[in-house]
């Protein structure tokens, strides 16, 4: 048989979802951040190859 | 990327015996978003941004800004990164030093193996990006700077030596090096002079530090000078390499690479710098060099250090900005 962890309590609950709501926002903010730094990025060097070129 | 690094942090020391009871226990469901940030040992990467953009500054040509916030946030992540795996491969002895035992692995809010995989992604997409944004000699050296923070100061020296902040220094000086290399794809003598500058600084900032901290490494059974030789010799040593470091810090004026601006500044900091170190010499001590004022001129010349390394590459800002 397989032991399973007692349940959590309603507080218990409650802080677990509040820490993984945290760590979401969190990564979202990190993944939009990097996207659009890497769209900057891209567009820096595209200019700059569109301006060596011509 | 920073051996002084561990002391701004405030981190390490241990023991392997107590591996099994560090981490085994951790889920990752209790950790927050700032454990998450801790892991990256954000004062220490503060001062590394600092440095390296001083470099990335002072540095002839051009770069656009876009890159240049790029170029400085890959340093900021691979400091970072460095810092993550520190903390994972130095958890045993995290956990039996007071400072560091509340740190996110020692408590069980993160586990190492998450910690690892966190610090080596973070590792590797911060050398790739600075390679894509910038160029790859930025990036090998970015590259170096971890692995030998990683490799060499924390699995190699740092338990092995008490030379260990000496020779790991080298770790936390190459973020001039690294925003130099950013803007021109090469190195010449100036990001040189701000890595020796860094160098130089390390021994006397760690070891007003482990002088009255070294109870904690003694325990956990890291040689760190105050541990291995003593109080008296490291007092001895905190002046020398202090004497040593003020002129070095005049080398930029001297050859020209910086204006009066700086050097002025820097003899101002350097001279305050060697009074702290005097001061920290000279403390009221017993036969073996043990503080008789809990080591009060320590406290001071270590919050000093820190101090003084901000404001000595403000001091090159401010210079560069002038000229």
């Amino acid at each position: 048989m397989t032991d399973f962890p007692p349940p959590l309590s309603r507080e218990e609950s409650l802080a677990l979802g509040k820490r993984r709501r945290g760590r979401n926002i969190a990564m979202l903010i990190a993944l939009v951040s990097v996207s659009a730094l890497f769209y900057a990025i891209s567009m820096v060097k595209m200019h700059a190859h569109i301006g060596g070129a011509g | 990327m920073q051996a002084h690094s561990d002391a701004l942090a405030i981190s390490d020391v241990g023991g392997d015996s107590l591996s099994p009871l560090v981490g085994s226990i951790a889920t990752g469901n209790n950790s927050t978003a700032r454990d998450w940030l801790m892991m990256l040992k954000p004062r220490v990467v503060l001062l590394v941004v600092f440095t390296g953009l001083a470099g990335l500054l002072v540095a002839p040509g051009r770069i656009n800004p876009v890159l240049a916030f790029a170029a400085m946030l890959c340093i900021a992540l691979g400091a970072g990164a460095s810092g993550a795996i520190n903390m994972w491969f130095d958890r045993d002895i995290d956990a039996v030093m007071k400072r560091t035992a509340k740190r996110p692995i020692p408590s069980g809010r993160i586990a190492p193996d998450d910690a690892l995989g966190y610090g080596v992604f973070l590792a590797v997409a911060s050398v790739i990006m600075m390679g894509l944004a910038t160029n790859w000699f930025a990036a090998m050296l970015l590259t170096g700077s971890i692995f030998y923070y990683v490799v060499i100061y924390t699995m190699w020296l740092k338990r092995r030596t008490p030379q260990n902040i000496v020779i790991g220094g080298a770790a936390g000086a190459f973020p001039p090096l690294i925003g130099w290399a950013a803007v021109t794809g090469s190195l010449s003598a100036m990001p040189l002079i701000l890595f020796g500058m860094i160098f130089m600084w390390t021994p006397p900032h760690f070891w007003s530090l482990s002088l009255w901290a070294h109870e904690d490494y003694k325990r956990a059974g890291v040689p760190m000078l105050p541990v291995v030789a003593g109080a008296k010799e490291t007092r001895r040593q905190i002046l020398l390499y202090t004497i040593a470091m003020v002129p070095f810090t005049l080398l930029p004026w001297y050859l020209g690479y910086s204006g009066p601006v700086y050097g002025v500044t820097a003899l101002l900091l350097g001279l305050w710098f060697l009074f702290d170190a005097w001061r920290v010499y000279t403390d009221k001590q017993d036969a073996t060099g043990v503080s008789l004022t809990g080591d009060k001129p320590a406290k001071t010349c270590f919050k000093y250090s820190i101090l003084y390394l901000f404001a000595l590459f403000g001091a090159v800002y401010v210079d560069w900005a002038v000229r």
